[in-house]
């Protein structure tokens, strides 16, 4: 089936459910349903084929007095994203999708979170984004309420929506993780019976922060790739693409290879970074010690390709700030041949201890069916026999012109996922090595654009975790609404679901197993005062004796 | 043998014990590519300079009981210690190895003891766990041994022997794969989670001194099985043997993973089971043969 068959069965469709479409763009179908049908849509969309990828809510007040929220599907076999919109008065309910698209649950309850918005179904569930002590009635990402807002901290509101039951904690600070979060896994003998987690504890006010008066398209891509420490590029070039793609701003060829050559290097850092810390988990400290130091040459490529072992800082809207030269390109072709030849060895001897091996096979599974109702990404779904890629599914930059496999493997447990990233190190070596051989010549960036206002976009990059999602509606200067959606965010859930039943052993490895960054997926909003953030903490460590105190 | 000997091949374990840690510690780093301590000086006494300074830091008790264990755990460590260093020199005293047998079990059951007293999740799984791989090994080890050391087996059977031996304290040493018990990316270093300041000083010293005796018993068994243990000689030997042995330990543990908790400790006592059948099977044909 053609494109232009796809776009006019989904036109038909929309009809069919009394909806409009409202634009066609080469990679989008934006369309608006009636809300009371959406749930209807929703399924034929997901019965169809299409992935939740995620949905942004906004405050569309100053254009039309109303709350959206666009739910953004995937149709990955074809190549096209469907964005659906709803809306509604202020106050007025919206109804949710997340009984026909599981995957729907997180980014609804954001929107009710950050935008008051009333989503049926959604009413009594505790909040998942905003901390428990942010005042009620103060919704952040509406236009009302200025991006410095900083509300009083109320000690008094922790600890009320935790279970009475007490189980083993890991988090907010943990050996395994890196990041503050918190599992809380219920276990009987040294099997996991069930998990609670709370998140967003590093909310940042990214979203926010970019619909400022501070920043600008220009200076936004340096925000961007603060959102994480270990693919940061990733944001940024997510970001500069659909601002690209919603102001049809043609990017120079060479500029697309240099970004796609570095998101590669980015992915095999990360890569190696992952397996060095699934290493140490399973004691196995030598593998950890070793790949870390194969990683080193990779990081010191980065520095010579864009200035910085991380956060480079060269992604503009229109192309990129710097250039890649002859005697670079020669010293880049050199590490990579080194570095492919020393991971290949590491793997043999990886690979062979007993240990890993056994703790590897059969643990966190996450069966096909679950991958797909949750719309997991990146490795996490390759590993559970879903082939979803965005430099395939979607190609953007350089990527239509590199050959590459994409490594799928159904038995959906931790080896599985290990494996991809193995195998996805060797293919981004020889996608770095195809993209700089076949560097072309021309101009780094476009001189000058124009960004009209209200347009919308969606973008979307394949991260070493996963697809990373970006959705924009332009504004005058800056966004309108900026939507990022991170790996992590869309693999999270699947978690409960490879823990269960899992040896206590082995349910590090699996949270580690899904690469989280939680950097990444929370982005938003406060910082918690650090004396109530212990009171919480002691008092799941048997804390009565230190709260007594 | 003078008083002054005799105090100073008693005092050598306390004083060499953090030393053997630091080597094993720069050999480890060495195998995995990295610098570990720097220096000559930190090169050998690096686990000295931690103690000395996990000792100088406040000290925070989560109970007084647990602060009493910890220090009755070193105790008990110690004087096996010393009972050892006395059987190394009066090899025929049978007294001496019975005294020695029974505390290295005491020893045990301390360690075993201040791994439950802790009241927290992750120590109570910790605890769970070195419960598992003491019930699989040191039954087998505190029999092994005792044969061993009264009476003479023809090599058939001294092999099968020291290498329930071997097994034994490679396990008991608590390292990779068999350090589950603190297992730090899991639990949090589990046993020794409620552990800070002079009480964790005290902890990391006992184990030490513990991984001194095992690898001293490793080396003396090892003699025993060449036949040249109980003589003055042979103990010297056997006190040059021990950091060759714990290094060799720890070498090991570099290659391995850490084993999983419903794995480990079941193929550890599948393993004992078939070293003592296969012991039994050359105690008939022995018989038989005479």
């Amino acid at each position: 089936m053609s494109m232009k068959d796809v776009v006019k069965e989904i036109e038909g469709k929309v009809v069919e459910f009394g909806g409009v479409v409202e634009t066609i763009t080469d990679t989008a179908v934006f369309v608006e349903i009636p809300k009371e049908r959406v749930k209807e849509f929703a399924k034929w969309l997901y019965n169809a084929g299409a992935f939740l990828k995620t949905c942004a809510g906004v405050d569309e007040r100053s254009i039309n007095s109303r709350f959206a929220v666009y739910h953004i599907f995937g149709l990955d076999e074809k190549g096209i994203d469907v964005v659906l919109r709803i809306s509604s008065l202020e106050g007025e309910a919206l109804p949710s999708i997340a009984n026909e698209v599981p995957a729907a649950e997180w980014c609804e309850l954001e929107a009710r979170d950050m935008l008051g918005l009333h989503i049926l179904g959604h009413e009594s569930k505790p909040r998942l984004v905003l901390p428990q002590d942010w005042p009620n009635a103060v919704y952040p990402l509406r236009k009302d309420v200025p991006y410095d807002y900083r509300p009083p901290s109320s000690v008094e509101n922790f600890g009320k929506e935790l279970p009475s039951e007490v189980g083993l904690p890991v988090g907010p600070y943990h050996p395994i993780l890196h990041e503050p979060e918190y599992f809380e896994l219920y276990v009987e003998g040294e099997r996991v019976v069930d998990v609670f987690y709370r998140g967003f504890h590093v909310h940042r006010g990214i979203e926010k922060l970019a619909e400022s008066p501070r920043f600008t398209y220009k200076t936004i891509p340096f925000l961007a790739e603060r959102i994480c420490g270990i693919c940061g590029f990733v944001h940024s070039s997510c970001y500069v693409l659909t601002v690209e793609r919603a102001a049809k701003i043609e990017v120079p060829e060479r500029a697309q290879f240099i970004r796609s050559i570095v998101l590669e290097i980015e992915r095999i850092h990360s890569h190696l970074l992952w397996l060095g810390v699934a290493a140490h988990i399973l004691g196995y400290d030598a593998g950890f010690m070793h790949i870390w130091r194969i990683r080193e040459p990779i990081m010191v490529l980065a520095e010579l390709l864009t200035g910085s072992r991380k956060t480079y800082g060269i992604n503009i809207v229109g192309g990129v700030r710097r250039d890649i030269d002859e005697s670079k390109k020669k010293k880049a072709l050199d590490v990579l041949r080194n570095v492919r030849e020393e991971f290949k060895r590491f793997v043999e001897v990886f690979t062979s201890v007993p240990e890993i091996m056994k703790r590897a096979t059969g643990t966190g599974v996450l069966p096909k069916d679950d991958a797909r109702a949750l719309s997991v990404v990146g490795p996490t779904a390759r590993g559970s026999g879903l082939r979803r890629d965005v430099r395939k599914d979607y190609p953007y930059f350089a990527y239509r012109l590199a050959s590459f496999k994409v490594p799928v493997y159904s038995e959906g447990d931790n080896l599985a996922r290990l494996l991809v990233r193995v195998d996805e190190v060797f293919e981004s070596i020889s996608i770095v090595e195809q993209l700089l051989d076949a560097l072309p010549r021309g101009s780094i960036a476009v001189e000058s654009y124009e960004i009209p206002s209200f347009r919308k976009a969606v973008g979307a990059v394949e991260a070493p975790r996963g697809e990373d999602v970006h959705f924009i509606i332009t504004g005058h200067g800056r966004p309108y609404r900026w939507r990022v959606r991170a790996p992590t965010y869309q693999n999270i859930p699947a978690l409960k679901i490879m823990l269960r039943n899992t040896p206590l052993a082995d349910a590090f490895l699996t949270i580690a197993s899904i690469d989280p960054c939680f950097s990444c997926t929370d982005r938003a909003v406060v910082i918690r005062d650090v004396r109530s953030g212990f009171r919480r903490f002691a008092s799941l460590f048997e804390g009565r004796r230190y709260a007594n105190k | 043998m003078d008083y002054t000997s005799l105090a100073l091949i008693t005092a050598i374990p306390f004083l060499v014990a953090p030393i053997y840690d630091s080597i094993e510690r720069k050999v480890k780093a060495a195998i995995q590519s990295r610098i570990g301590p720097l220096g000559l000086a930190r090169s050998f006494l690096q686990s000295w300079f931690d103690l000395i300074k996990l000792f100088s830091k406040e000290l925070v008790l989560t109970s007084y009981g647990m602060a009493l264990i910890t220090i009755l755990e070193l105790l008990f460590v110690s004087i096996t210690v010393v009972i050892l260093q006395i059987f190394l020199i009066t090899p025929q005293l049978q007294w001496v190895i019975a005294l020695l047998i029974t505390f290295l079990s005491i020893s045990s059951a301390f360690s075993l003891i201040r791994a439950i007293s802790l009241d927290n999740p992750f120590s109570s799984i910790g605890a769970f766990r070195e419960f598992y791989v003491t019930l699989a090994v040191e039954g087998f080890f505190l029999s092994s041994l005792a044969i061993m050391l009264l009476v003479e087996e023809p090599i058939i059977i001294k092999m099968l022997l020291f290498c329930i031996a071997a097994l034994s304290c490679y396990v008991l040493s608590g390292r990779t794969p068999f350090d589950i018990a603190e297992a730090e990316p899991e639990i949090a270093s589990g046993v020794y989670i409620e552990l800070s300041g002079p009480l964790l000083a005290t902890t990391s010293y006992s184990l030490h001194i513990r991984r001194y005796v095992l690898a001293e018993i490793l080396s003396y068994t090892l003699l025993k099985l060449i036949g040249i243990a109980g003589t003055g000689f042979a103990s010297l030997i056997t006190l040059l043997l021990t950091p060759i042995t714990w290094i060799v330990l720890g070498v090991v543990s570099v290659m391995l993973g850490r084993t999983r908790v419903d794995v480990g400790p079941i193929t550890l006592l599948k393993v004992m089971l078939i070293l003592v059948f296969l012991m039994f099977v050359a105690m008939i044909f022995v018989v038989r043969l005479v």
